[in-house]
């Protein structure tokens, strides 16, 4: 009897001495919080096809599209650890709705501004949106553009880079003769659609990911980007666990210029072009650009033009697509933008996607950033 | 100098502008040992490209939101609206690149934090720092 006692009471002992020392602990090694801060984005849209095939959103949809958290905490003078944790689409795990995910998580550490190292979960640095792609408040548009972003959306079969990468990156910025330049270099594992690619490379190759971005004045900046792997690109999935029957290279080339020609008027041009050069089939070259116009009519409207193309096998004539987008951003409040606008799409017969669908949606939102 | 460790705060203002015609002015904390500021060195702290004090650790910027002082220094030395700034700060603070400035809904709270924090620079309102803390400002180069 005294033993089981005895077992029990370490047992107990066992059970609560971790928490008795988390709860007791010295506070050394925690940060203040005057060391972290807190911001983040929410977005809540609506979307409906009001004309055209009935591709898009057909019933009109309210969507909680996101709530972001972004965390920055500094543990010393050179070290910062940063995250983005985001709730999409009304994330209910119980019901396998929406999607909880860290949008980047790393830590960096800083040898001076021209030098700086991250480790961890990251965007992809490749031209002007993906870092801000979910960042709502931060574009003047309900999406960003999908030809040069999410190409795969639009009628290719992979994209010109993947959004997120784990692995390293080196990076800073400098000035030369008054023009501020930055730089980073990613080296990753790279993207796959059957394993975890930010915690496992499901093959040796690594990614290697740059761009270089130069501010020539005030009103201009100007931007170079490459992405490059050899990706798993094709598994056998009828089986139990899933084969891998195809290897591709995969090349993306970027450049974009953002311009304020005249003041409050603003121009945003990016061009991607690049090659999925399978082991065992043809390659495709592809490319894509996009334009965007912008004008800042007072304080609280700033109207919006943007077209944009992909040609997602320059070998096959008939499977492009074109998307145009007119729209209004009203600044409605202390960083909180209410947008509206038309997106009509026209594809061609062989586009992957679309299939030849042309239609147009209206799309709203409300983006708060805080 | 007993004044200024009772504030904590001093006035920094700029060298190479008509300043006497400025609405805004610099606030900082008095870790910040630098006192006077080209127009190019106020640029680059607050578009974030000088993040490092010599001496005191960490740039902490801040500013009180929708002021009149931060779209009169916007409008004198840079091309961008006061929309315009909020937006490069957005891509700069949810990309991950930096932490951003503080808002402030109110002049208070802002000298409040400029007190405290170490290493912290604001653009404020020229008028309300004379007419609040006529005393007890070290006004650099006025």
């Amino acid at each position: 009897m005294q033993k089981d006692i005895f077992k029990h009471n370490i047992l107990q002992w066992a059970l609560a001495g971790p928490i008795l020392i988390l709860g007791f602990s010295s506070p050394t090694f925690a940060v203040n919080w005057s060391d972290v801060n807190l911001n983040g984005y929410f977005s809540f849209e609506y979307e409906k096809n009001i004309s055209g095939d009935p591709e898009g959103d057909t019933n009109g949809s309210f969507d909680l599209d996101l709530l972001d958290l972004v965390f920055n905490i500094k543990l010393s003078d050179k070290m910062r650890i940063a995250t983005d944790i985001t709730w999409e689409h009304g994330a209910a795990t119980e019901d396998s709705f929406g999607n909880v995910a860290i949008e980047y998580g790393f830590a960096e550490y800083r040898f001076s501004n021209l030098v700086k190292v991250r480790v961890g979960k990251m965007f992809t640095n490749f031209g002007i949106y993906n870092e801000i792609h979910t960042a709502k408040p931060a574009t003047l548009s309900v999406k960003e553009p999908l030809s040069t972003n999410k190409n795969n959306k639009m009628g290719s079969d992979v994209r010109f880079y993947p959004r997120w990468n784990t692995g390293l990156a080196i990076l800073g910025a400098t000035s030369w003769n008054d023009h501020d330049i930055d730089y980073v270099v990613q080296l990753t594992n790279g993207e796959d659609e059957e394993y975890n690619p930010y915690e496992e490379d499901p093959n040796t190759s690594k990614a290697l990911s740059g761009r270089t971005r130069i501010n020539v004045s005030d009103s201009l900046q100007l931007g170079l980007s490459f992405h490059l792997d050899h990706i798993n690109s094709a598994y056998d999935t009828s089986g139990d666990d899933p084969v891998l029957t195809g290897r591709a290279k995969l090349s993306s080339y970027g450049f974009h210029v953002e311009w304020e020609p005249k003041e409050r008027l603003g121009v945003e041009f990016e061009y991607v072009t690049g090659s999925v050069n399978p082991d065992t089939s043809a390659k495709k070259t592809r490319n894509a650009y996009t334009l965007m116009l912008s004008y800042e009519v007072n304080d609280i409207v700033t109207g919006y033009w943007r077209t944009e193309t992909l040609e997602p096998d320059t070998n096959i004539d008939n499977d492009g697509a074109n998307l145009n987008v007119i729209g209004v951003n009203l600044l409605i409040d202390n960083n909180a933008y209410l947008k509206l606008e038309i997106d009509s799409m026209q594809s061609d017969s062989a586009n992957g996607k679309f299939d030849g669908a042309d239609f147009t949606e209206f799309k709203a939102s409300l983006s708060i950033g805080f | 100098m007993k004044i200024l460790h009772t504030f904590s705060l001093a006035i920094l203002l700029t060298l190479a502008s008509p300043i006497a015609l400025a609405e805004w002015a610099l606030v900082a904390n008095e870790s910040v040992q630098q006192e006077s500021f080209t127009q190019t060195e106020v640029k680059r702290l607050f578009f974030g490209r000088i993040t490092k004090w010599a001496e005191s650790g960490d740039v902490k910027l801040c500013y009180v939101s929708g002021s009149k002082s931060l779209s009169a220094y916007l409008d004198e030395h840079t091309t961008y609206s006061p929309r315009k700034y909020k937006s490069y700060w957005n891509r700069k603070v949810f990309s991950g690149d930096l932490i951003g400035p503080k808002t402030f809904r109110d002049f208070k709270a802002m000298s409040s934090y400029v007190k405290n924090t170490r290493g912290a620079i604001c653009i404020a309102d020229k008028k309300t720092i004379m007419k609040t803390m006529p005393t007890n400002i070290r006004a650099v180069n006025d």
